[in-house]
């Protein structure tokens, strides 16, 4: 059961890394933001979501044998990446949504 | 490169996308037998017979025929009954599943499901032996053509999350044929390259075969048997009668040593009986796929029939260890579900890699305008007969499972063989419908997917009463996932066909001066009916 | 003109097979003929031939790679038909002694 959980939070921790990846490159940032305020570019975003990316390893390592962990983890990534293209293609305003909760709080 | 990447793509397309959807497909094998199968659908958890009571239950079957040897295939979580396989003296096989708890036979199976069918036409395409080297030679075509698709996309880190779909046909379907070959690379090239492997020994040997069908006296072809040599125990019978031991005792030996050796629970998955009943008889207590390990472990024990003493301990070597642990990479028969739904996925990515690639095809061709008419119509035809023609073409095999009754036969072929030729006649008839019917195909198809996936289900609700809630109730995840895959896809189905049909009537109504070409645009179908 | 068009058309053909098949037939060559030299210096002939099976799927990379790398050049193909013979002949004269001592 636990192990379920870590691997859940594991996905989820590498689709916010994803999120923040893709967001760091301008023309996302502006399908997202819009051409003005761009609240999330730059390298510390790009640290921020590998950052994400290897926590999420760290999670699976925990929640599961190493062998399987790391494979889960890479199609993880992979599954988390094909969601953040589908979101920015066809949901750009849930992710728009999503930063600006964010954003509030700290700015990156 | 982009000049090899096409013609290879192009040319391979529909070989390459049969092999990735059966693929595809073959990570639910077992869950599609479930379904396919009622009944094996078994819950019992409990396992109240051993392989000795399963012998016993061989001899009372056969009480004339004398057992020379034996394969048991024991029960696990997704195949939860005894397989047994047995030859004897007379030469003949006896093939038989038997239930876990209380020792019945399961009767006759009469339906290939998705492991006799589904996985085996993924390697070798329902063919033989023609089939494997057609699928060697695709398997290294797919490589080239993953290398050289990175080689042409310059841009990967730029373009990729991108995918515009509000864009032109071209520019979109280009988008995402980049998107899932760059985000999905690492596991593509896996698959390909641990899918090779697995026949690496002998796919390496087929052209020095042929070298020696010319040629004799060379002999290189036999260097090649030494790569597939895992020198596991064999002896000759003695010719003399000899009492067995038990062989459960002997399971458990073996399932000792390989968890003091892991330091995991080792469970054995099948048992080898070579020589019953004679004085030289051995037992080799197997387990090829462990659940808790990626590597497809060639873990065997060999026991002395007569006395039960270890004969033999196999340990594969370093070399081998990278062999099967692509193997296991590849097969997926570890227990972990979260990582095979991500193999779906996955898998289900590549097949939407090549469906693009077939349609960025087709539309930058039409953008250039009519050079070769008949070409472009040629491999539309064949783009939707192995995209949405192999889906209904499996959506056929499925439904007509639950149409004829167990003990069909027609034109002296049994209800397996029906159910196979199903699937081939209707994979013939979409590719009939996308020659006539041109662009509209595509709808037409996605229409025919949603309508065969809504009456599987039905028909199996109907035919075995485990719908949905049933299923789950009963603790049949399995036929549970497969109805929920099939619901699942006849909503995208619908979903894609009415799409689709916004954007043939928005093609339509656009004035043809939009269109930069003076003589009339083919996106315009100009024969369809609403 | 035709003439010439049909030409070029069977040269490309045949450049392809050569690449594509051939490169197959040249990658076994070449899988068989390190196979029998690691087995030379001491490696067992299973492991041998099969770390060198593995291996040919990179051979074969490379040589499509190399074969296409320029665009219109028979020079390629004609490379790769010439140490597919050799390497395949080679093999053959070798493996006698390998398999039979």
């Amino acid at each position: 059961m636990v192990s379920i959980l870590l691997l859940g939070l594991a996905a989820l921790i590498n689709l916010t890394g994803c999120i923040l990846l893709a967001l760091s490159q301008k023309k996302h940032a502006a399908t997202v933001f819009g051409r003005g305020a761009q609240p999330l570019r730059g390298r510390a975003t790009r640290f921020v979501g590998w950052t994400l990316l290897v926590i999420a390893l760290l999670l699976s390592l925990l929640g599961d044998r190493p062998g399987f962990a790391v494979l889960y983890w890479l199609m993880s990534v992979t599954g988390s990446a094909m969601v953040v293209v589908l979101l920015l293609a066809l949901k750009p305003e849930w992710l728009s949504r999503a930063a600006h909760i964010d954003d509030r709080g700290q700015r990156l | 490169m982009t000049w090899l990447h096409s013609w290879a793509g192009l040319v391979l397309g529909l070989l390459l996308i049969t092999i990735w959807w059966t693929g595809t497909l073959s990570v639910f094998d077992k869950e599609i037998d479930r379904w396919m199968q009622p009944e094996t659908r078994i819950t019992a958890s409990q396992q109240d017979i051993d392989a000795d009571h399963i012998i016993d239950q061989v001899k009372t079957a056969r009480p004339d025929g004398k057992i020379t040897n034996l394969l048991i295939y024991l029960p696990e979580a997704r195949v939860p009954f005894f397989d047994v396989h047995a030859e004897f003296s007379e030469a003949d096989r006896f093939n038989e599943r038997f239930h876990p708890g209380t020792g019945e036979t399961l009767g006759e199976q009469t339906s290939l499901g998705g492991s006799g069918f589904l996985y085996p036409m993924h390697y070798r395409l329902h063919s033989g032996a023609v089939g494997y080297i057609v699928v060697a030679l695709a398997t290294l075509m797919m490589m080239v053509l993953l290398v050289t698709g990175v080689v042409i996309h310059r841009k990967i880190f730029a373009d990729f999350f991108t995918f515009r779909p509000k864009k032109k046909l071209r520019r979109s379907t280009l988008d995402l044929h980049n998107v899932t070959g760059t985000i999905f690379l690492p596991f593509h090239f896996l698959i390909c390259l641990s899918g090779f492997a697995i026949f690496a020994g002998w796919y390496a040997s087929i052209p020095m075969s042929f070298v020696q069908l010319a040629d004799p006296s060379n002999r290189a072809v036999e260097l090649f048997y030494a790569a597939d040599d895992y020198a596991y125990f064999q002896r000759d019978a003695a010719g003399q009668p000899a009492t067995m031991v038990p062989i459960a005792p002997l399971v458990e030996k073996a399932e000792a040593i390989w968890t003091q050796r892991y330091n995991a629970d080792a469970r054995a998955d099948r048992i080898d009986v070579s020589h019953y009943g004679d004085a030289n008889a051995y037992i080799e207590v197997r387990r090829h796929f462990p659940s808790n390990r990626t590597e497809a472990h060639r873990d065997s024990v060999n026991f002395d029939g007569a006395t039960g003493t270890v004969l033999a301990d196999f340990q594969a070597t370093p070399v081998q260890k990278i062999r099967t642990w692509l193997e296991g990479f590849h097969q997926i028969r570890f227990d972990h579900w979260p990582i095979r739904w991500l193999y779906f996925i996955a898998g289900l990515s590549g097949f939407v890699l090549i469906a693009t690639g077939f349609l960025f095809w087709v539309a930058s061709r039409r953008k250039k305008n009519l050079q070769q008419p008949f070409k472009i119509r040629l491999v539309e035809t064949i783009s939707v007969g192995s995209v949405t023609g192999i889906i209904i073409a499996t959506g056929a095999y499925l439904l007509s499972n639950r149409i004829l009754p167990h003990d069909t036969t027609a034109l002296g072929i049994d209800r397996a063989g029906l159910e196979v030729r199903f699937f081939f006649y209707t994979w013939l008839v979409t590719f009939a419908h996308a020659a006539l019917r041109k662009e509209r195909a595509w709808i037409d198809q996605c229409w025919g997917i949603a309508l065969l996936a809504f009456l599987a289900v039905t028909l199996n609700w109907a035919t075995t009463g485990d719908h949905l809630i049933a299923a789950l109730q009963k603790g049949l995840a399995s036929v549970a996932g497969v109805d929920l895959v099939l619901l699942v896809t006849a909503l995208i189905a619908m979903l894609t066909a009415r799409y689709l049909t916004g954007k043939m009537r928005d093609a339509r109504s656009l004035p043809s001066t939009k269109k930069t070409k003076t003589s009339p645009s083919p996106d315009i179908a100009v024969n369809s009916v609403e | 003109m035709i003439r010439r068009r049909i030409g070029y058309g069977i040269a490309m053909t045949l450049r392809v097979f050569a690449i594509c098949v051939l490169g197959w037939f040249l990658a076994s060559g070449i899988a068989g003929l390190s196979g029998i030299a690691l087995h030379t210096v001491g490696v067992s002939l299973a492991d041998a031939m099969l770390a060198t099976s593995l291996l040919s799927y990179i051979f074969y990379i490379a040589i499509v790679m190399w074969g296409f790398a320029d665009r219109t050049s028979l020079l390629r193909p004609l490379a790769v038909l010439g140490l597919t013979v050799l390497t395949i002949v080679t093999a053959g004269m070798l493996s006698p002694g390998i398999l039979d001592a």
